[in-house]
């Protein structure tokens, strides 16, 4: 019912405009025509073709530029999620921004982060769906059931192939993309957020870091092997490492595993060569074959190592039950030894160098082998999703497609470039937008918002989530990485918190990454399957994993543990992965 | 003086008494602005509770967002023997239980005990600000009590270690110990409510006639059989349905507060029905499963709470219904 | 203080054992009060205190590294002014509506005389233990056009069976049947006796159910998440719940690689801010219930009723 009057509505709605002759998209193609030498990479090629042929009837949508999206107005709903920062959608800058440039007539539907999921349920309940959902983080299998299966997703192979020019380019400079969105019907259900590009792959933060001052203070090495790790964390904790006079006040490895468990976990699983995102979610990857981390061969050697290390003090303690900020106050007085964090500024605070202390590193438990590290397929198959109740999904495409632009992506962020022609007067009026800041050899280093100042607007975070189109939960999170990631090394421009640990990361890290497992697409049946098993036997692993290494459950009852993953069904949940990964 | 238009006859007085004899005819007669008081909540009740339990045959159905509630296929008892046959059901259901259970013995009569005491302070001043007092834990924010009893269990810094210590004991890491988290569940949870729980029995116990009291006096009462031969009576009827509702409610828990003071070590004991529907309902979206589940726990709750209704209405005079 | 508590005080002060009985039970009530005050005596001088000490565990007694900060930052939030005026007329809507619908059905339900008792407690006990979920709910909201109005946080709350229950049982006990058949006798019909007899008389349970419906309507947030976008009908829970949450969480891991440093200074700060913010916003949440309890307070006087009797 809903559907029909959305669809009457649409229709009166063009026959009106094509009636009264609609002059809205061609006022926006002159104001393209008038472009500003900006140094960012834009692709909007000069249109005076169609502004000149006023005349001519032009086709909906135009593919001549990047803007404006469509030439006469066309109404469509976008869902956004929103964060507590945020404006109301008509005073947001980027939200009245799209609608102008686009000539759209974006109806924006706010949806607080918190109620994404139930939300989505009643959405899917009521059959009552936006026509663009955005941020959504549909999984694998919600795209499957609800795309391929319940047809609620509109398929988009085609509208992408015609319409969809910049996400077809960027999904080319990202691997595996275009596989992971592909369904197992050869449709594409979603558009994909992209965040690896080949110079950001080493930039996680995701990695441990030892404290190198340490390491010189008592005159050893950087360890290499996992028995070169278990001297250097005893060294840690009997002596005085920290230079302080006290040998008693350090501690050598920590974290809090409510929030950083994958890391720690990764830390040892990655030395046995299996390479997995530290989860237990998913299954793991080791020298090719699939395998999965709470049942593998070596996970008893990750159980022993892990129980000898928290038995004799040497992880914290308290690692598994302290929150992150119980945590960050010890790393801040520079009490542990090696933190959960490739950027060691988060724990040592940034008011002082001791984060400079810090570096990345891996180990292996086989000293003939090399080190693994873990990267993540850079990317979210079903983060945009277009409803197949869309009346027209052309448009809806074309309209995604701006967003991955390079110039729009900051855009979206920062506001626009002072003086470009993005900024129009609402800017102006907020002193909303950035300038590029450049060092003495012309290289970019930073933006700069001249309209921010910390007393009036108070934190920068809040600052621009006012304006910001993208808060995805309480980041903000655009269709792709921060363009200036991939284009500037920040090693050579200077900004010393950054360059540290990207140089550590990239000199002791990035030589050894390896993927995990790739996101799949199951059938029928081994979803079902999986849909049963996967969370008991990941939640039977966890409870049993803290056990065994805090010596509650002697290693020695390791084998009725295995067992009983077999009965929750371990065997076909690696079968079913198995034969998937083979295709 | 009360005025009215009729005065009703001797023969329809005398039915007041036992409420039977007279027929419908003329029961509704006298009685029919008793249905008018009562159909707001009538109302009420089949607009936004009946109506909406056509959700609930998903429990027995393979619940499809496309296919809807009344086309999806029915598959009958399917869930509820994926549920009774999990491997983790028993221990789901002792965890609930004791938990539950330990919330009867020492949550339920503290308020009591309480608002009895509470009933006998002499000053009137000191009586309303202890109740100020003990009434303010109760607008505190779940999340927020369950950070608090974090931070003050925490093994070196938190108060109750520092306390423990200065007595001469070692401080402990409670929260990571499986046994204690029904204790930790059950005390943050008196803490927080024992002072609420009063409002109601000081109410009740506010409307015993001070007549009584003053004899009981005369014939050489003491404070203590007062208690006991007055005030406890007083509340009876309150308790006994409130303790009737609170069996009826054995299999559930509410299950923020749990989840907050989970973590992985303390898992097996405090993994509860509430927190696995959670899982796997929210985040797994499988609804129809999740609907079984809480229907079947809905059904054993409800032939808890009609025998302990049964038990109170043969024992005492007073019962749910 | 009336004559009747004069009385009951006067007789009970003078022997020795029930003395030493009225000064255990001060002193065990007095201690009770303490323990319960410590965690509140916390959250003040918490609120003050600069985050780290918090976790250091240097805030017992005093705060430590006191700082405004935690306030400050909550009130920048221009929506919570809004949000307090939501909150304050939802909760006052609320109340007067689930009193009017409660307090007769309850009094109703404690008739023996009401025929269709036993059927009607059954009928009303029962919802509260089987229900449609939450997709049938919104469903239903969505069918009477409420979706995004401020009505959707309202109608849903109308009445509560565990309170009228609780409410019957008041009026089982403390409605003599002596009171009514005397105003029957007087030619009083039902609604009469219920306005001009049950009703001045219901003053504590009144107060009661007032109170219970006012902290729960205060309180809630699903409803909130649930059926309202607009920020406009935002209540005071709900924003603080926003403020709290969106400042603890650490950001996704892809999202935090493609921050600068900056940004990500930026949200550990917000982040660090959070946890002494926790404790200024119980404050700002639950002022208005502290404030008007003691107002609630003076309807649970004793002797009421029986003042009636004899009059």
């Amino acid at each position: 019912m809903a559907k029909k009057i959305i669809a009457i509505l649409l229709a009166a709605v063009m026959i009106v405009c094509v009636f009264a002759g609609c002059t809205g998209g061609q006022k926006e193609n002159s104001q393209q025509e008038s472009s500003s030498g900006s140094k960012s990479d834009s692709s909007k090629e000069s249109s005076s073709q169609a502004s000149e042929n006023s005349g001519e009837e032009l086709p909906l949508i135009n593919t001549d530029s990047l803007l404006p999206v469509v030439n006469e107005p066309l109404s469509l709903s976008v869902a956004v999620r929103v964060g507590a920062d945020d404006l109301e959608s008509d005073e947001k800058w980027f939200y009245r921004w799209w609608k102008d440039a686009t000539g759209i007539d974006i109806e924006y539907i706010q949806i607080n982060s918190d109620a994404l999921s139930e939300r989505k349920a009643v959405m899917l309940a009521g059959e009552d769906l936006p026509d663009v959902m955005y941020a959504f983080n549909w999984t694998n299998n919600e795209v499957l059931n609800y795309g391929m299966n319940e047809h609620f997703f509109a398929v988009l192979n085609d509208s992408i192939e015609t319409y969809g020019d910049k996400i077809k380019e960027k999904m080319e400079l990202c691997p595996g993309s275009l596989e992971g969105v592909t369904l197992p019907d050869g449709n594409i259900y979603s558009i994909p957020q992209l965040n690896a590009f080949p110079t950001t792959m080493a930039f996680s933060t995701q990695n441990t870091s030892i404290n190198m001052q340490w390491i010189e203070n008592l005159g050893l090495e950087k360890p290499v092997t996992l028995e070169d790790y278990y001297e250097v964390l005893k060294a840690f904790k009997e002596q005085d490492a920290n230079g302080n006079g006290d040998p008693n006040d350090e501690i050598p490895w920590s974290g809090s595993w409510t929030e950083n468990q994958t890391t720690i976990r990764n830390q040892i699983l990655l030395a046995y060569g299996i390479v997995s995102d530290g989860g237990f979610g998913n299954p793991a990857l080791k020298n090719g074959e699939v395998t999965y981390a709470p049942v593998d061969e070596d996970y008893f050697n990750y159980l022993t190592f892990m129980n000898r290390l928290y038995t004799e003090g040497l992880l914290d303690q308290d690692v598994f039950s302290q929150d992150n900020t119980a945590f960050t106050a010890k790393g801040n007085e520079m009490r542990v030894g090696v933190i959960p964090f490739a950027a060691p500024y988060y724990i040592t605070g940034s008011e002082n160098d001791n984060y400079t202390q810090y570096e990345s590193f891996l180990l292996t438990a086989d000293a003939s082998k090399a080190p693994v590290a873990y990267q993540a397929y850079g990317f979210v198959p079903g983060y945009i999703t277009i409803a197949s109740s869309c009346e027209n999904v052309d448009a809806a495409v074309r309209l995604i497609n701006t967003l991955y632009d390079d110039t729009v992506n900051i855009m979206q962020f920062y506001g626009p470039m002072k003086g470009s022609e993005y900024d129009d007067e609402y800017a102006q009026e907020l002193n909303f937008g950035y300038e590029n800041v450049y060092d003495d050899n012309g290289n970019w280093i930073n933006y700069n918002m001249p309209g921010y100042s910390e007393e009036e607007h108070g934190n920068l975070w809040s600052y621009l989530c006012r304006h910001c189109m993208c808060v995805a939960g309480n980041a903000f999170t655009g269709v792709l990485a921060r363009v200036n990631l991939y284009n500037a090394d920040p090693i050579a421009n200077g900004n010393p918190l950054e360059a540290t640990w990207r140089a550590s990361n990239r000199e002791f890290v990035l030589p050894y990454i390896q993927y995990g497992y790739p996101s799949v697409y199951l059938d029928d049946a081994s979803l079902k399957t999986i849909s049963e098993i996967a969370t008991p036997l990941a939640d039977y692993a966890y409870m049993m994993e803290a056990k065994f290494i805090t010596g509650d459950e002697p290693l020695s009852n390791y084998d009725a543990y295995l067992e009983e993953m077999n009965n929750l069904g371990v065997q076909d949940y690696l079968k079913i992965y198995t034969e998937a990964y083979a295709k | 003086m009360i005025k009215s238009k009729t005065i009703p006859p001797k023969g329809a007085a005398a039915t007041v008494k036992n409420g039977t004899g007279a027929g419908w005819g003329r029961y509704f007669r006298d009685y029919w602005q008793l249905y008018l008081l009562i159909i707001p909540a009538v109302v009420f009740t089949i607009i936004f509770c009946y109506y909406p339990m056509y959700g609930a045959q998903i429990a027995f159905r393979d619940y499809k967002f496309s296919k809807g509630f009344f086309g999806s296929e029915w598959v009958g008892l399917k869930h509820f023997e994926r549920y009774i046959t999990s491997s983790n059901f028993w221990t789901l259901l002792r965890n609930t239980l004791v938990i539950n259970l330990h919330n009867l013995l020492v949550g339920f009569p503290a308020p009591i005990i309480l608002s009895l005491m509470l009933n006998e302070l002499g000053s009137e001043r000191y009586k309303k600000t202890v109740q100020m007092i003990i009434y303010a834990p109760h607008f505190i924010s779940v999340v927020t009590m369950c950070g608090m009893v974090r931070l003050f269990l925490q093994r070196e810094t938190g108060v109750i270690n520092i306390l423990l210590m200065l007595l001469g004991g070692t401080g402990q890491d409670w929260l990571s110990k499986p046994e204690m988290f029904s204790t930790i569940y059950v005390l943050s949870g008196v803490w927080q409510n024992v002072g609420w729980g009063t409002i109601i029995y000081l109410a009740a116990l506010s409307g015993v006639d001070p007549q009584i009291i003053e004899a009981a006096k005369i014939d050489g009462a003491s404070r203590f059989q007062k208690i006991i031969y007055i005030d406890l009576p007083s509340i009876l009827p309150t308790v006994t349905i409130l303790l009737i509702m609170t069996l009826g409610s054995m299999m559930s828990t509410g299950f923020e507060k749990v989840l907050l003071l989970q973590n992985q070590l303390n898992i097996e004991r405090s993994d509860v029905f509430a927190t696995f529907v959670y899982r796997l309902g929210i985040k797994d979206a499988q609804y129809s499963y999740t609907t079984a589940v809480g229907l079947f726990n809905s059904v054993v709750n409800v032939i808890l709470l009609a025998s302990f209704n049964w038990l109170a209405k043969v024992s005492t005079k007073t019962s749910l219904w | 203080m009336s004559e009747n508590a004069l009385i009951h005080k006067k007789r009970f002060s003078k022997s020795i054992s029930d003395r030493a009985f009225g000064i255990i039970n001060t002193a065990l009530v007095t201690i009770v009060m303490l323990i319960v005050l410590y965690p509140l005596y916390f959250t003040v001088i918490a609120s003050f205190s600069n985050p780290y000490e918090i976790y250091k565990g240097n805030v017992l007694l005093y705060p430590a590294g006191f700082t405004w900060d935690a306030y400050k930052n909550v009130f920048k939030n221009s929506e919570i002014w809004q949000g307090y005026v939501n909150s304050i007329i939802n909760t006052a809507l609320t109340v007067v509506y689930s009193l009017a619908v409660t307090i007769p059905c309850a009094y109703v339900m404690s008739r023996k005389y009401f025929r269709g008792r036993g059927i009607l407690t059954v009928f009303f006990v029962f919802t509260m233990y089987f229900g449609g979920g939450m997709i049938p709910g919104y469903l239903l909201i969505k069918q009477l056009g409420l979706i995004n109005t401020r009505w959707a946080l309202i109608v849903g709350g109308g009445f509560s069976v565990y309170n009228m229950i609780i409410t019957r049982t008041f009026y089982t006990t403390n409605f003599p049947d002596e009171l009514y058949e005397a105003a029957r006798i007087d030619g009083a019909n039902e609604l009469r006796i219920f306005v001009s007899v049950a009703l001045p008389l219901s003053g504590a349970i009144i107060a009661v159910i007032a109170l219970y419906n006012a902290v729960g309507s205060w309180n809630s947030f699903f409803s909130v998440l649930l059926y309202i976008d607009s920020k406009k009908l935002y209540t005071l829970q709900y924003v603080l719940r926003n403020i709290l949450i969106q400042n603890q969480q650490m950001t996704i891991i892809e999202s935090m690689n493609s921050m600068d440093s900056l940004q990500v200074e930026a949200l550990l700060k917000r982040k660090l801010m959070a946890e002494s913010m926790k404790y200024s916003i119980i404050f700002i949440s639950s002022a208005p219930m502290l404030i008007a309890y003691p107002f609630v307070q003076k309807h649970f006087v004793k002797g009421v009723m029986i003042g009636s009797l004899k009059g």
